[in-house]
């Protein structure tokens, strides 16, 4: 039954897609699956991130439990989102952190694992595309389906202006956010 | 650093006039909300420039009402707070019975002046000492078996903001780090939240452009309803920003705020309504009031800070003639148990003082105070409703029908 929903073609058929508001995990799990990045192990970081974007893990507001949808959407939880997304694309402040989470950190690194956030060498491969191709590359890795020429063409020419005034990697990263912020990835 | 070459509008209503002008950075016209406007709703005057307002002060995590107002001349005060027990030296006394904690010392002023009113001995039936459900007691104007799904001031929004043009000022502001649970309505209201710790989010200007853009095309699926409403909010949210921002940057008071982020966050809303905002709730927050352990400086200083950064607050609303329009309340979730613990803190209890500031308040002392004949751990009985406080305030300061948002009637007060 679960296998026959989920494959069939309805499921994913554009006119039903984008139509959920993504809750504050979902939120943060896709994007750092999008990002290509692990979950940093550093809980006082994420459980406050996911505070203050409304989804306490494990304790809703009242025994109702999260309302969601529309209530996910507020100016705090917005500002939150953005927050969120910019701690992704700064490396670790590790001199802000107290010792057990400096232990962890460096037990994730000595496992190999240290993609928490996204840094400049990730972004190379995009960043030597020419700003048309960019922006296609970028719009179908993180809103595909609804991949709208407009929006593409808004990147587009973001991409070309900041040529002129700045190096290609902030200029994909500045563009990068500015999508990840857009109400398109708001929504699954 | 300002860029002179744009020009903000200080207020939305400035705003939307460019905007119809095509000067504004947004157009507005697109973005008609598509919700339906209750018309069962009481119709309470929507917010409005020149309206009445609340400000409401949390003090977060129980204030100790007994340290509060002092009920220096009752003998079993001193035999509950054997080491807690302030002597005459920290007392300013308001008859001959109360006094204030000595760390009041701009709140005894404002008392004097006739600004500050004190409700005694504040509480609910079957107190909760949890700091989460008891502060949803607070929130939702519930009993305390009752498991409301709206905040009280919510249901005002619904009752008095139904109807409010779209894209007008947020119905309320908090200066906060979460949306307070009284905001939390039935239906969409605009609600704004400035943080704490207000740095200036400065992004890359033409990297808002570009969001602005974004969020201003319309999606193949805008058919859907979560789209339009996602894009109407993020549009709403970067506007109020940057309006609030501009607000805030370019406030210019005489005073004498102190260096602490409450009083900043107090600073913030006289800023917010000097400029006309037609907001007509502000909630700030103060934190640290769980005085389990070593009470005594803590609490000092807390209520030192809650002090004068009420009076500067005044004060500021004063001298820009906006004092009569402005009540201010403060509200813990519980007071803390009459007898100290072993660590000379006090752990969590029921019933507290509450406080009001404004011009137009009835000063002095409301209600009751609360009996000290009590066994060692045992509780006080609370004489006054808090639910009473907010019917009252809403009744009679908000103009709207109490009994509407509180679910049933409750007696009105003296208080304003």
């Amino acid at each position: 039954m679960a296998r026959k929903f989920f494959s069939s073609r309805a499921f994913y058929a554009p006119p039903y897609r984008a139509g959920f508001i993504k809750s504050p995990i979902q939120f943060y799990l896709g994007l750092v699956q999008d990002l290509d990045l692990s979950v940093v192990p550093l809980p006082r970081q994420l459980i406050g991130a996911l505070r203050a974007m409304g989804q306490m893990p494990f304790n809703p507001p009242n025994v109702r439990g999260w309302v969601g949808g529309r209530s996910w959407i507020n100016s705090a939880t917005l500002a939150a989102r953005r927050q969120v997304i910019s701690t992704l694309m700064q490396p670790i402040n590790e001199n802000a952190l107290n010792g057990d989470e400096q232990l962890e950190l460096a037990a994730a690194y000595a496992d190999g694992v240290s993609n928490f956030t996204l840094d400049n060498t990730r972004l190379a491969a995009w960043a030597a595309l020419p700003p048309g191709e960019r922006a296609k590359k970028l719009v179908q890795r993180f809103v595909p389906g609804i991949a709208g020429t407009e929006l593409e063409h808004q990147l587009a020419t973001f991409l070309e202006r900041s040529a002129e005034h700045t190096r290609s990697e902030a200029a994909t990263r500045a563009a990068l956010v500015t999508l990840l912020e857009s109400p398109n990835y708001q929504l699954c | 650093m300002k860029n002179p070459a744009h020009h903000f509008p200080a207020t939305r209503r400035e705003f939307l006039q460019l905007g119809a002008k095509g000067a504004g950075l947004l157009a507005f016209s697109r973005f008609a909300p598509a919700f339906p406007v209750e018309s069962a709703f009481a119709q309470a005057p929507a917010p409005e420039k020149d309206r009445t307002i609340l400000v409401l002060v949390q003090l977060a995590g129980g204030n100790d009402g007994l340290n509060t107002i002092v009920p220096y001349a009752d003998p079993n005060y001193r035999r509950l707070r054997p080491t807690l027990g302030l002597p005459p030296e920290h007392l300013l006394k308001l008859n001959d019975s109360l006094a204030l904690n000595g760390a009041c010392g701009a709140m005894h002023e404002l008392l004097k002046n006739g600004k500050l009113g004190i409700v005694q001995n504040v509480g609910y039936p079957n107190p909760n000492r949890s700091h989460f459900r008891s502060t949803e007691i607070w929130e939702t104007a519930s009993e305390s078996n009752e498991f409301l799904p709206t905040g009280w001031l919510g249901r005002f929004f619904d009752n008095g903001c139904a109807g409010a043009p779209a894209g007008g000022d947020p119905c309320g502001v908090n200066i906060s780090n979460e949306v307070p649970q009284s905001f939390s309505s039935e239906h969409q209201h605009t609600t704004f939240s400035i943080a704490v710790n207000n740095r200036n989010r400065r992004q890359q200007s033409d990297n808002l452009a570009l969001l602005e853009q974004m969020v201003r095309t319309p999606a193949d699926h805008d058919d859907q309803a979560n789209a339009g409403y996602l894009r109407h909010t993020m549009m709403d949210t970067l506007v109020t920003e940057k309006i609030i921002q501009k607000v805030l940057g370019d406030y210019q008071t005489t005073a004498d705020y102190p260096v602490t982020p409450f009083a900043n966050s107090l600073r913030n809303v006289a800023a917010l309504i000097a400029a006309g905002t037609a907001t007509r709730v502000y909630y700030v927050s103060l934190t640290g009031f769980d005085t389990h352990n070593n009470q005594a400086n803590t609490h000092a200083n807390l209520l030192k800070n809650l002090s004068e950064g009420l009076a500067a607050f005044q004060q500021d609303l004063e001298s820009k003639l906006l004092d009569s329009q402005v009540i201010t309340m403060t509200f813990p979730e519980f007071g803390r148990r009459p007898s100290e613990n072993e660590s000379r803190g006090t752990d969590h209890g029921t019933s507290a003082p509450l406080f009001v500031l404004g011009s137009r308040i009835k000063p002095g002392l409301h209600g009751r105070a609360p009996s000290l004949q009590l066994e060692r751990n045992q509780d006080m009985q609370h004489s006054t409703d808090f639910r009473q406080v907010y019917a009252t305030l809403l009744d009679k300061w908000l103009g709207c029908p109490a009994a509407k948002v509180m679910g049933k009637p409750f007696p009105s007060m003296d208080i304003c």
